[in-house]
C-alpha cells in the first residue's frame, strides 16, 4: 500500500449522469448512480451502486469557509453520505441553481459591512452593525470566543442565540469599524 | 382548551388573523418568528388551533400616529402580508424543526412530500421547538397540557427588571441593569466585615496627612522666617526644633507601619474570601457552564482576578483614600494662607483633569486588550502542555513553538502598546502640571519682593513645599487610573462568575424518599444539549431495586447522556427521572449523590496518593476498607507492585497510571462509596478481557443487591443483566431479557451476531 487514499474511496457525483430536480415540497431531489443503503449493522462491504431516484437530499459543505463551492457532501435523511460534489461549477446551470439555493438557505449568514457601535458591559458585548441584509443588532456573551478567525481575514461572529454573522475580510473594513473590533482580535 | 403558550403578538397581526376567519382568542399556541419563506428576515406569525394552524408572513412597519394622551408619541403598526396559509392538522405529518447552520426551518410531510412550513433564526429556536411539540401532542392526544409548556427556565432567561434577554443563559446577569457604581458598592460590602481595620486605617491616613502638613511648616516658616527675623530666639530653641522634627518623622513612620499592617490584613482576608466565593460558585455551576468555557481561561480568572483584587485592597484603595484626604487638607491650607497665589496655582488643574478623564478611556481599553491577550496566551500554554504527547508524536514542536511565539508576541505587543502609552503620556501630563509651579515662583516671588499680603520668603518656600504635596496625590491619582481600570475589569469578570445561576438547582423543599431502596425509573424522558437536536427522545424504562439493567447501542445513541441525566449533571427537558418514586429534581443534592455513584469512561484522578483518590468517595473509610475495595476492583495487585504502594502519588506531572489502571482505581472509589444505585458507563472498556472477567466476578458480588445500570459496547460485559434496552437515535428500540431480544432479531441480535462473528474470524467460538 503506497497511500492511505486506497483505503477509502470518495464517490463523486458525475455531473453528466446526475439529475437534480425540485421536489413537490420545494426541496432538492436527486436521481443518479448512488449507493443503495441497507441496514448498517448487516452491511459488511460497500453498498452496491445503482442508478436511482432517491428523492429529497441534504447538502453539507465540507469546508464551508475555504471552499464553499467544492467538496459538498450529499446526504440522506439520516445523514448517510450518498456521494460528494467535487465542484458545484461542474454541474449544469439548472442543477447549480438548485444546489446553490439550498446551500444559501442552509448557510444563511448576514455579511457585516460595517460596525456602527460596539459596547461592552460586564463581559457581554452589544453590537450594532450594517449588513448586506440591512442594519442589525445582536449581543455576544464571551466576545473573544464568539469571534472565530477562519483563515485569511474572515471572521465568523456567533451571537448568544447561535446566529452567525460574517466579516469577509476585517482588513477591508473602514477604519472606525476596524478600531471597534480590533480589541477582540 | 386553554391557551398554553403565547409570544407577544402585535394587535394588528391579531386583527389580520381575525380577518382571515380565525378566532385568535381560541389559539392554543401563538408564536412569532423572524424569517420569511425566502429565507430573508421578516415577521412571521403562527397560531395553532385545536384543528389546525395558520402561518402569516410579512413585514411589520411602524409609523408615527400623533400623540398619546400622556404626550408620548403613538406608534401605528402595520402588517404587510406576503403570504398566508392555513393547514388542517389531519393533513399534516409530524412537523420537524431542522436546525441549519445559524437558522432553522420547520417542515412537515403534506400530501406525501416534505415541505417547509416556516423559517426562523436561532433567536426563535425555542418557539420552533414549542410548535413541533405542541402539534405532535395535539395529533397524539387531541389536547395540550399547560404544564408541559410552562417552561420556567425559559421565563427566567429574561431580566425581570428590563425584560431583555440575558446574554448568557447560565449567568443570569443583565448588564443593562447593573452598572459600575453598583459594582463598587458591592465591593464596598465586602469591606463591611472588616470595619475595625478600616477605622484603624482611616485614622492612620488622617494622621499621615496631618504630619505631612506640619513638616513644611517647620522646615520653612520656622527655619527661614524666624531665623531671618529673630535669630537669637531660634538659637535658644534649636534643640527643641530638631527634636520636634525628629518626633514628626518618627510619628509618620509609626503611622505608616500601622497602615501597612492593617491594609495587608484586610487585603489577605478579602482575597481569601473572594477566591473562596468564586471557587464555591464555580463548583456549584452545572456541567454545561464548563463545557462552554476553556479551563485555562477560568484558571486565569480565578488567579489573576483575585490577585488584582488583592492589589486593589492593599495598594490602590488605601492610597486613594490617603491621597484624597491629603489633597483636601493641602488645598485648604493653601487657600487660607494665600488665596490669590493658590488661585494662580490651580489654573492648570482643570486642564489636567480633563486630560485625566480622556486617558481613563484609552487606558481602560488598553488594559482590557492586554488582559485578553494574556488570557488567550495562557489558554494556549495549557492546551499545548496538556497535549504534549500528541505534539511530540506528530513532531509538531516547531509549529507549536511558532504558535507560541505568535501568541506570546501578541501578548507582548499589547503590553508594549500599554507601556508605550504610559511612557509617552505621563511625562507630558506631569509637565503640564508643573507649569503651575512656575506660576507660583513668579507670582509668589513678586509678592515677597513687594511684601504684598504679608508674604514672606519662608511662607513662599512653605507654599512651594505644599505645592509639592499636591503633586504626590495627583500623580498617584493618575496612577490610580491604571489599577482602577484593571480592577474594574477584574471585578466585572468576578461578579460575572459569582452572579451565575446554576442551571441545575436544588429543590427549595427537597423530599427524601421514605424507603430508600434504589429503584430507578425514566418516564418519557427527552433531552437535548442544543435546542432542536434531541439526543434522548421519549425514553421510558424502569429498573426495580436490586436489579441490573444493561444499555446497548451505537456510539452517539445517547447512552452516556442517560447516565448524565440520572446523576443530574444535566436536567431533563421533558418527562421525569424518578428514584424510589421521587422526581430527582426534588431530591436534595446530598441524598442524590449519596445514592448514585458513577464509574464512567472518562476517569479523572486527582493529584494525590492512590489512597486519597480511593477515599475521595468516603474520606472516613478505614485502610482495610480501602484495600478491600481495591481488591474487589482488581486494583490491589498493581498497586502493591508500586514502590510506594497505596501512598504512590499520582496525577499530572507525577506517576501516570495507564487507562485500565485508572479505571480500576475509579471502580474502587465507587465500590467504597457503597451507593444504592451504581452506574457503570463503559467502566471496563479500557481493560483486557482477562482483567475485565476478574472485575466482572467482583462486580457480580457488588451488584447483587444493588440497582445497577451498565452501559457497554461489549455484550460480554452485560451477561449478568436482568434486562436490556437497546438505544437507537435516542429512542428505546427494544427492551427485554437477553433471550427475548435475541428472539426479536432486532438491534441486539445484530450486535450479538457481529460480535460473535468477530470472534469467529480469529478462530474462537
Amino acid at each position: 500500500m503506497d497511500n492511505y487514499l486506497d483505503l477509502a474511496k470518495i464517490t463523486y457525483l458525475d455531473p453528466a449522469d446526475s439529475r437534480f430536480y425540485v421536489t413537490p415540497g420545494g426541496f432538492p431531489g436527486l436521481e443518479a448512480v448512488l449507493p443503495e443503503f441497507g441496514d448498517d449493522l448487516e452491511q459488511d462491504s460497500e453498498p452496491p451502486m445503482k442508478k436511482q431516484d432517491v428523492g429529497r437530499v441534504w447538502f453539507h459543505r465540507c469546508f464551508p469557509f475555504e471552499t464553499p463551492d467544492e467538496y459538498i457532501s450529499v446526504l440522506d435523511r439520516d445523514g448517510r453520505e450518498y456521494a460528494m460534489i467535487r465542484d458545484v461549477n461542474e454541474f449544469p446551470e439548472e442543477a447549480q441553481k438548485i444546489i446553490r439555493g439550498e446551500l444559501e438557505r442552509k448557510y444563511f449568514c448576514p455579511v457585516i459591512k460595517s460596525v456602527s457601535s460596539l459596547k461592552e458591559k460586564l463581559g457581554y458585548s452589544y453590537w450594532k452593525v450594517e449588513t448586506d441584509r440591512g442594519p442589525m443588532e445582536f449581543s455576544c456573551s464571551d466576545t473573544y470566543r464568539s469571534i472565530a478567525r477562519v483563515g485569511g481575514g474572515m471572521l465568523i461572529i456567533t451571537d448568544v442565540d447561535g446566529n452567525r454573522y460574517r466579516i469577509d475580510d476585517y482588513a477591508l473594513l473602514d477604519r472606525r469599524s476596524y478600531k471597534r473590533i480590533e480589541l477582540y482580535l | 382548551m386553554k391557551t398554553v403558550f403565547v409570544d407577544k403578538i402585535p394587535s394588528t397581526v391579531i386583527g389580520y388573523f381575525a380577518s382571515e376567519g380565525l378566532d385568535p382568542e381560541q389559539a392554543l399556541v401563538s408564536l412569532r418568528f423572524d424569517m420569511c419563506e425566502s429565507g430573508a428576515f421578516g415577521d412571521c406569525f403562527v397560531m395553532l388551533f385545536p384543528d389546525g394552524f395558520a402561518v402569516a408572513e410579512g413585514y411589520l412597519t411602524f409609523s408615527s400616529a400623533g400623540k398619546r394622551p400622556d404626550g408620548l408619541p403613538r406608534r401605528a403598526e402595520d402588517f404587510h402580508v406576503t403570504g398566508f396559509e392555513k393547514f388542517r392538522l389531519a393533513d399534516v405529518g409530524e412537523p420537524k424543526a431542522e436546525q441549519l447552520i445559524s437558522t432553522g426551518r420547520v417542515s412537515a410531510e403534506i400530501g406525501g412530500a416534505d415541505r417547509v412550513l416556516f423559517n426562523y433564526s436561532s433567536a426563535c429556536k425555542h418557539g420552533a421547538a414549542v410548535f413541533c411539540r405542541a402539534v405532535s401532542e395535539l395529533k397524539k392526544n387531541g389536547e395540550l397540557k399547560e404544564s408541559d409548556f410552562a417552561d420556567e427556565n425559559y421565563e427566567k432567561h429574561v431580566c425581570p427588571k428590563c425584560g431583555r434577554r440575558y446574554p448568557d443563559e447560565e449567568l443570569k446577569v443583565c448588564p443593562n441593569c447593573m452598572d459600575k457604581a453598583k459594582l463598587v458598592k458591592r465591593l464596598a460590602k465586602q469591606f463591611v466585615k472588616y470595619k475595625k481595620y478600616i477605622i484603624i486605617m482611616f485614622v492612620a491616613f488622617t494622621l499621615t496627612a496631618a504630619l505631612g502638613m506640619v513638616t513644611p511648616y517647620i522646615a520653612n516658616e520656622i527655619l527661614y522666617d524666624d531665623v531671618l527675623t529673630n535669630p537669637a530666639s531660634v538659637a535658644a530653641d534649636v534643640g527643641r526644633i530638631v527634636l520636634l522634627m525628629v518626633a514628626v518623622r518618627v510619628g509618620a513612620l509609626a503611622v505608616n507601619l500601622v497602615t501597612g499592617a492593617a491594609s495587608a490584613t484586610v487585603a489577605a482576608k478579602v482575597t481569601y474570601d473572594v477566591k473562596k466565593t468564586i471557587f464555591n460558585t464555580i463548583s456549584d455551576l452545572s456541567l454545561g457552564f464548563f463545557t462552554n468555557r476553556q479551563t485555562g481561561g477560568l484558571m486565569t480568572q480565578v488567579n489573576s482576578d483575585s490577585l488584582t483584587l488583592y492589589w486593589f485592597f492593599c495598594d490602590g484603595f488605601p492610597y486613594l483614600v490617603l491621597n484624597v484626604i491629603q489633597l483636601a487638607v493641602v488645598v485648604a491650607v493653601m487657600f487660607t494662607q494665600n488665596l490669590v497665589l493658590a488661585l494662580y496655582t490651580f489654573i492648570t488643574i482643570p486642564l489636567f483633569f480633563l486630560a485625566f478623564k480622556y486617558l481613563f478611556r484609552i487606558f481602560d481599553k488598553l488594559y482590557a486588550k492586554r488582559y485578553s491577550r494574556r488570557r488567550s496566551f495562557n489558554s494556549l500554554i495549557s492546551d499545548v502542555l496538556n497535549g504534549m504527547r500528541v505534539v511530540k508524536s506528530f513532531s509538531r514542536e516547531d509549529e507549536e513553538m511558532r504558535r507560541f511565539g505568535a501568541k506570546s508576541k501578541e501578548a507582548a505587543d499589547a503590553g508594549f502598546d500599554l507601556e508605550n502609552h504610559i511612557a509617552r503620556v505621563y511625562p507630558l501630563l506631569y509637565y503640564v502640571l508643573r507649569i503651575g509651579s512656575y506660576v507660583v515662583w513668579a507670582f509668589g516671588g513678586l509678592q515677597v519682593m513687594n511684601a504684598a499680603g504679608g508674604m514672606t520668603y519662608g511662607r513662599l518656600m512653605a507654599f512651594i513645599a505644599y505645592f509639592a504635596l499636591i503633586y504626590g496625590p495627583i500623580e498617584q491619582l493618575a496612577d490610580v487610573t491604571n489599577w482602577w481600570s484593571d480592577s474594574l475589569n477584574a471585578f466585572q469578570r468576578l461578579f460575572e462568575i459569582t452572579d451565575a445561576q446554576p442551571e441545575v438547582r436544588e429543590a427549595e423543599e427537597p423530599i427524601i424518599p421514605e424507603e430508600p431502596r434504589g429503584a430507578v425509573e425514566f418516564r418519557n424522558v427527552s433531552f437535548s444539549y442544543v435546542e432542536n437536536r434531541k439526543v434522548i427522545d421519549g425514553v421510558s424504562f424502569s429498573v426495580p431495586a436490586g436489579t441490573m439493567l444493561g444499555i446497548v447501542g451505537k456510539t452517539g445513541a445517547g447512552k452516556s447522556t442517560l447516565a448524565n441525566l440520572l446523576t443530574r449533571l444535566y436536567d431533563v427537558k421533558e418527562g421525569e427521572v424518578l428514584i424510589d418514586g421521587v422526581n430527582i429534581k426534588k431530591l436534595p443534592f446530598a441524598y442524590l449523590r449519596e445514592s448514585v455513584a458513577i464509574v464512567s469512561q472518562e476517569t479523572y484522578l486527582f493529584r494525590g496518593s492512590i489512597l486519597e483518590n480511593i477515599r475521595y468517595a468516603r474520606p472516613e473509610a478505614t485502610r482495610e476498607e480501602v484495600i478491600e475495595a481495591a481488591k474487589t476492583a482488581s486494583a490491589h495487585d498493581f498497586i502493591i507492585k508500586m514502590p510506594d504502594g497505596y501512598d504512590t502519588r499520582i496525577g499530572m506531572g507525577l506517576k501516570e497510571l495507564s487507562g485500565g489502571e485508572k479505571q480500576r482505581v475509579s471502580i474502587a472509589r465507587a465500590i467504597l462509596r457503597d451507593p444504592r444505585i451504581l452506574i457503570l458507563d463503559e467502566a471496563t472498556a479500557a481493560m483486557d478481557t482477562q482483567t475485565e472477567r476478574g472485575i466482572q466476578r467482583a462486580l457480580e458480588k457488588l451488584t447483587r443487591d444493588r440497582t445497577t445500570v451498565v452501559i457497554a459496547h461489549r455484550l460480554s460485559t452485560l451477561r449478568n443483566a436482568d434486562r436490556l434496552i437497546a438505544l437507537e437515535d435516542g429512542k428505546v428500540a427494544e427492551s427485554g431479557t437477553a433471550e427475548e431480544l435475541l428472539k426479536q432479531k432486532g438491534v441486539y441480535y445484530k450486535l450479538y451476531k457481529l460480535q460473535a462473528e468477530a470472534l469467529k474470524t480469529v478462530g474462537i467460538e
